[in-house]
């Protein structure tokens, strides 16, 4: 697809014994906002420093605006923003002096880039307050200003919301939206919390322990999570059985030896259920229940769910 | 020796700052042809669609200038375009709502004709179900032509003629009208109009239908038993005041009752769906004004309207 | 080029170690100052004492923490991610660091110079002092050369400030001592030892100004200019290629 801002291709992180990162294959959109879900220590941050080049690949090829990023350097990170970990200013310095220097190191797109910048998120302009003083969430505020200031084509931001109070959290989810919808802005967020992706993203990828499980859209992973019959039976591996045979499907899922989920809806509960019942099987309940994206992702990545 | 020595040293250090200057210049050369260079293909890049494409320039660069000023334009053109896909999206929806709209209550229509046509109903029931049928054309032709006013306020087509009008003789012409209406309607109404002179700049047309539709609203949706109309003037601006004490509007949809297709749940029944607000918002815009909405869900509702004195 | 160079520069805002290590040029002239009037020493004497303690002893642990406190920010602030996605080379923010270095260290000479000539006026006269500002100026320069194989080793390790202060001495202790073997007695002098940097530096220094009788067995052994600059370069671009090649290798 041409409109893939970034791409990697059987991308590999090995830090000595650990594989970091599998043979990742990453398909980010233009003007999407893409969020990567994982428990800490999945691989998030490993993979977006691949991007930035801040951590060479162990193997793998990125390309990021149609371009490999090996030697485009220069012409590729100016239209990137970036905030990865807990943001780094100098402390001897005010918040202004700060993005300054940044300023003048990058470029800016138009006169009072810093100014204005700042007023996005909330913080003041040539005031005499240093990093040092600063709280967590106000350097976080900082960080994002310093990714926003040059106006790029492309934010990969991880774990925004992290040091932020629930005023902040909301702030900054309606700010990236925004991003996205009023300029365009491809975004990559990673996050491990569910419910701020499922609020944001366009597109999931789910990654654990250096793997990316899958890759959808949210629509997508939505529409096929909404739906499930949960059966009860007398006989799971039965139910399994005539479901497979007479009704040719195998999108089920078999809890324990008396539940199972059906995740094919288009066929009709009421005949299943007859059918159950004839072959001797007793239906205890039959109902249509929503998965929530959360029990999703435990089922993906086979754990325990967020951590 | 001492002094040839001297000159030897001024010379070679006169030599050596001219090779450096010349250095630099040249360096300095070369740096512009390649930021030119750069911002050839950036252009190149936003000539082919990409209009979110920024040229970065330092403070003291030689081309700064024109890489913020070419920026402004891109900006501009990416508003431009966020501001027109909005408006196509909402368009979309409009369209989706409005084939619902009309689609509904014809269906309906036809349902009751076609059960008169084939003899179903006989007698008292036949003349009802005409009756209804009837009621419900009128409501569907009153809808398109609400549709219509609101189509052509929304195109910039609608022209104001601005007129100096004595606004408290106005309305208290125009409720004259519909007095009847409340009374038909059981609506107990209070009318606090001054007597003296309110004089104000504005479209009379534009002033009757947002009375009307303001008032419409109440009949339509709020329930209510008791309406007040008042009217008075402030500092800068003449103020209209509709009270009513009906079922109210969740503070979750207030906000948004202005905006075109909203109807909050309450509200689903009924005439007008949720053009009568938007085209009174539409209106005031025309004509310099504005409007807020207050609510107490199941209490009270308060439309405030301020026309601004010229 | 420049503008990194403005950067770094801003960096040490309020930096007040940096700030107080000018005082330290004023840190030798006022002992000797106080020495060279009880014995009656001329201000050409006084200039070269300051020389070797204020400038070959001292100045070379000043610039040994002045540099670990330029690398060590980025690390200990965790802003060298800003920086390399920017993106900036490595290469040219190393040398910005070392530039500053230099600056500063021409600062801290000239700084010296100041006090020096005001040592010289208490005891009684100064002269060529344009001269001398010519040659403090260069001798910052040389001085910060000299300590470039000591960034090597600090950029390598990495460690704490303990650590460089403690590199920067040792260096410059041993480039002390060999200058002064060198003066005592030329000919025993190791050849390597030499062209150290810091013997080389004192070497070339003699020769700029003439010696008393009793020092003239030294001049066979002096450096001219060209062999000295020249020398230093080398230095200059051997260590600067080991440090940005050691400091590109650490992930960021």
């Amino acid at each position: 697809m041409n409109d893939l801002i970034i791409q990697t291709k059987q991308l590999t992180k090995i830090y000595g014994e650990q594989k970091s990162v599998s043979n990742l294959n990453l398909h980010v959109r233009k003007g999407r906002i893409y969020g990567l879900l994982g428990r800490n220590g999945a691989g998030k941050t490993t993979t977006m420093k691949m991007l930035l080049g801040l951590t060479k690949p162990t193997e793998g090829e990125i390309s990021i605006f149609g371009s490999d990023i090996q030697g485009a350097e220069g012409k590729i990170y100016p239209r990137i923003g970036n905030l990865i970990e807990t943001p780094g200013f100098y402390p001897n310095l005010t918040g202004s002096e700060n993005l300054k220097i940044l300023a003048r190191l990058r470029g800016v797109p138009h006169q009072n880039a810093v100014k204005r910048a700042l007023e996005v998120v909330g913080l003041p302009y040539n005031d005499k307050k240093l990093l040092a003083q600063y709280s967590l969430g106000m350097k976080q505020r900082l960080g994002i200003a310093n990714a926003i200031m040059h106006d790029p084509e492309l934010l990969i931001l991880d774990e925004p919301i992290n040091g932020l109070d629930p005023i902040g959290i909301a702030e900054v989810r309606e700010f990236i939206k925004r991003l996205s919808v009023e300029q365009g802005k491809t975004i990559l967020i990673s996050s491990h919390i569910l419910s701020e992706i499922a609020l944001l993203a366009d597109d999931i990828g789910i990654i654990d322990h250096g793997v990316l499980l899958e890759e959808s859209s949210l629509e997508m992973l939505e529409k096929k999570n909404s739906r499930y019959v949960h059966f009860i039976v007398s006989s799971a591996g039965q139910a399994a059985r005539i479901l497979e045979l007479d009704f040719h499907t195998s999108h089920f899922h078999i809890d324990d030896d008396y539940s199972l989920r059906l995740h094919d809806t288009n066929i009709d509960v009421a005949a299943i259920t007859r059918k159950f019942i004839e072959s001797g099987i007793d239906v205890s309940e039959a109902h249509t229940q929503n998965d929530t994206l959360e029990d999703y992702f435990k089922r993906v990545t086979g754990g325990e769910g967020i951590a | 020796m001492h002094i040839n020595y001297e000159l030897f040293l001024a010379l070679v250090t006169l030599a050596i700052a001219s090779l450096v200057s010349t250095l630099v210049l040249l360096h300095k050369l070369s740096r512009n042809k390649v930021k030119l260079q750069d911002i050839s293909d950036a252009l190149d890049d936003i000539a082919q669609g990409n209009i979110s494409r920024k040229l970065l320039a330092k403070p003291g660069d030689p081309f700064a200038f024109l890489c913020y000023r070419i920026n402004e334009i891109t900006d501009s053109f990416r508003t431009q375009s966020t501001e027109f896909k909005r408006t196509e999206e909402a368009n979309k929806q409009l369209m989706t709502s409005l084939s619902h709209d009309v689609r509904t209550p014809l269906t309906t229509l036809i349902g009751y004709l076609d059960a008169i046509q084939k003899g179903m109903v006989k007698g008292r029931e036949r003349e009802e179900y005409t009756e209804t049928a009837r009621l419900r054309a009128h409501d569907l032709k009153d809808y398109v032509d609400l549709l219509f006013e609101w189509f052509k306020l929304n195109s910039n087509d609608q022209i104001y003629t601005l007129q100096q009008v004595e606004l408290a003789e106005l309305t208290r012409n125009m409720l004259k009208d519909w007095i009847p209406l409340f009374e038909v309607h059981a609506l107990d109404f209070h009318i606090d109009i001054p007597d003296e002179r309110i004089e104000v700049e504005l479209d009379s047309d534009a002033y009757l239908r947002i009375l009307n539709n303001l008032l419409q609203n109440v009949l339509s949706h709020s329930q209510a038993t008791q309406v007040s109309i008042l009217l008075h003037k402030d500092e800068q601006s003449a103020v209209l005041t509709i009270c009513d004490n009906g079922v109210g509007i969740d503070a979750r949809d207030l906000p948004r009752i202005f905006e075109r297709l909203y109807k909050s749940d309450k509200a689903r029944s009924g005439k007008g769906s949720g053009l009568g607000l938007a085209i009174v918002q539409q209106l005031l815009t025309g004509i310099g004004g504005r409007i807020t909405a207050a609510s107490t869900p199941h209490e009270q509702t308060v439309f405030t309207v301020y026309f601004p004195i010229q | 080029m420049l503008d990194l160079l403005i950067c770094e520069l801003s960096k040490i805002k309020r930096q007040k170690f940096i700030q107080l290590s000018l005082l330290g040029a004023f840190l030798f002239p006022i002992p000797l100052t106080i020495l060279m009037a009880k014995d009656r020493m001329s201000f050409d004497q006084l200039f070269r004492g300051n020389v070797i303690f204020g400038e070959l002893l001292l100045l070379p642990c000043i610039l040994g923490v002045i540099i670990s406190i330029l690398f060590f920010m980025e690390r200990d602030h965790d802003t060298l991610k800003n920086l390399v996605t920017i993106p900036v080379s490595k290469t040219k923010m190393i040398l910005a660091k070392l530039m500053l270095m230099t600056l500063l260290s021409v600062l801290y000479s000239v700084a010296a110079l100041g006090a020096t000539v005001v040592g010289g006026l208490i005891i009684g006269g100064v002269e060529g002092i344009l001269y001398r500002l010519g040659i403090s100026i260069v001798l910052g320069v040389l001085i910060s050369i000299a300590v470039f194989p000591v960034v090597i080793v600090i950029v390598h390790f990495n460690k704490s400030y303990i650590f460089s202060i403690i590199v920067s001495f040792i260096y410059a202790v041993a480039g002390l001592i060999i200058t002064m073997i060198f003066s005592a007695n030329p000919a025993s002098v190791n050849p390597v030892a030499s062209v150290m940097p810091v013997p080389v530096i004192m070497k070339w220094y003699l020769s700029l100004f003439p010696r008393e009788e009793a020092l003239t067995y030294i001049d066979p052994y002096l450096i001219t200019t060209p062999a000295c600059f020249g020398l230093l370069a080398v230095y200059a671009l051997v260590s600067v290629s080991l440090t940005v090649v050691i400091y590109r290798r650490k992930e960021v």
